[in-house]
């Protein structure tokens, strides 16, 4: 069995690995973008399916997961603009629990986190992608550029205009200290 | 230390993801420039409103017969809607093409100009993307209609772009990105339609 990383065979049973070992991420990632979970689903398994089906493109020297983080933010973005006008689950990041429990703090928490998602959401997509891959993956800036296509430069400049943007969005909860314990 | 350069590794230090000596840096700085210490105090609070949100790991049961899934999809042999596309409006495309040539021949630009316009696009990004020249771009000057066009034909011009599947991903990232400002497919001019179809006929050609 060679490297998951060198994703440059034909054997199914090593790519059914590659799935297992990065479903998750890829799933937690576009679900980041779309908020909605079956279509995250859907989108994340669409990406493997893509990989599978243009593995002979597939360039042995790159990660096989910045390809496919690549392919699934790419089939992410194309979501976002053909739904456009259609709303997004809205609550679907939020734990049900923080919902349907009446403690204060849980009501607090479930604000909060309405509030975050409705402002990254108001962020255009590549500022929001960007966002998403540096704060919530934790991804270094020259990986995410990798990912992207896209210039270091440019992922720091897209970066910086949503923390900016974030800043105005958040004001409230900046300004009053209202952080959630 | 200059501003810029402390601007540009301040989301680093926040995240405590610098060097000691970098660290030190940024800290000497910011305890001689206030509003560099502003701006770290506003980006601190951010990241502290934005960690004290509840994040639910991933339900397990939510990813259940994920693999299982993904063979019956790869087994199912659908179309992508990017090659739908394609087979759909093949003819009107070539048409378009035929009609760009005869009509707007004398109008079309040489592709190596194409660059400079994408390329004034990109340099805000490019150069420092904190000086006042760069911030004074709004997202509405960067993502307009010559902008997208020009992108869309630098993209399908370019030689990198090797196989369908790397163009597909390529098109569709540049398309969600000027989405969300109202430009679609749609927009494109006759003389770009005619670039892609040439692109899309070299490809089609190449991998049979």
């Amino acid at each position: 069995m060679g490297r998951l990383d060198e994703f440059k065979i034909d054997d199914d049973r090593v790519f059914g690995q590659l799935v297992n070992q990065y479903k998750e991420r890829i799933y937690s990632v576009v679900l980041r973008i779309v908020r909605n979970r079956d279509e995250a689903k859907d989108l994340a398994q669409e990406a493997f399916v893509k990989a599978y089906r243009n593995r002979q493109s597939f360039r042995a020297e790159a990660a096989f997961y910045t390809w496919i983080y690549r392919i699934a933010v790419n089939l992410s973005l194309n979501y976002i603009k053909r739904n456009r006008d259609r709303q997004a689950e809205s609550l679907d990041l939020i734990p049900s629990s923080a919902i349907t429990e009446t403690m204060p703090d849980n009501l607090e928490k479930a604000e909060l986190a309405q509030a975050i998602a409705v402002a990254i959401d108001k962020l255009p997509a590549r500022q929001k992608t960007v966002f998403i891959l540096r704060h919530y993956e934790e991804k270094p800036h020259a990986e995410i550029a990798e990912i992207l296509a896209i210039t270091e430069g440019a992922v720091k400049a897209n970066y910086h205009q949503a923390v900016q943007k974030l800043k105005t969005y958040l004001g409230l909860y900046l300004n009053e200290g209202r952080q959630v314990s | 230390m200059r501003c810029s350069e402390c601007h540009e590794w301040l989301d680093d230090y926040a995240r405590n993801l610098l060097s000691p000596v970098q660290t030190e840096k940024i800290a000497v700085h910011l305890a001689e420039c206030s509003t560099c210490a502003d701006e770290y105090e506003s980006l601190k609070s951010l990241l502290a409103v934005l960690d004290s949100e509840p994040r639910k790991p991933i339900d397990q049961a939510e990813l259940a017969n994920f693999l299982p899934e993904v063979w019956d999809k790869i087994n199912s042999g659908k179309v992508s809607q990017w090659k739908g596309w394609l087979y759909k409006f093949a003819a009107p495309l070539a048409a378009a093409a035929i009609l760009a040539l005869v009509v707007f021949k004398p109008a079309i630009q040489p592709v190596s100009n194409l660059a400079v316009n994408v390329g004034e696009t990109e340099n805000y990004i490019e150069a420092d993307y904190y000086s006042p020249t760069a911030l004074a771009y709004t997202d509405d000057e960067v993502y307009t209609e010559s902008n997208y066009s020009a992108m869309i034909k630098l993209l399908f011009a370019d030689h990198t772009a090797e196989t369908i599947d790397t163009l597909e991903n390529e098109l569709d990232y540049e398309t969600a990105m000027f989405s969300d400002y109202g430009y679609s497919l749609d927009d494109l001019s006759d003389e770009t339609l005619e670039l892609i179809n040439e692109k899309l006929n070299k490809l089609y050609n190449n991998e049979g």
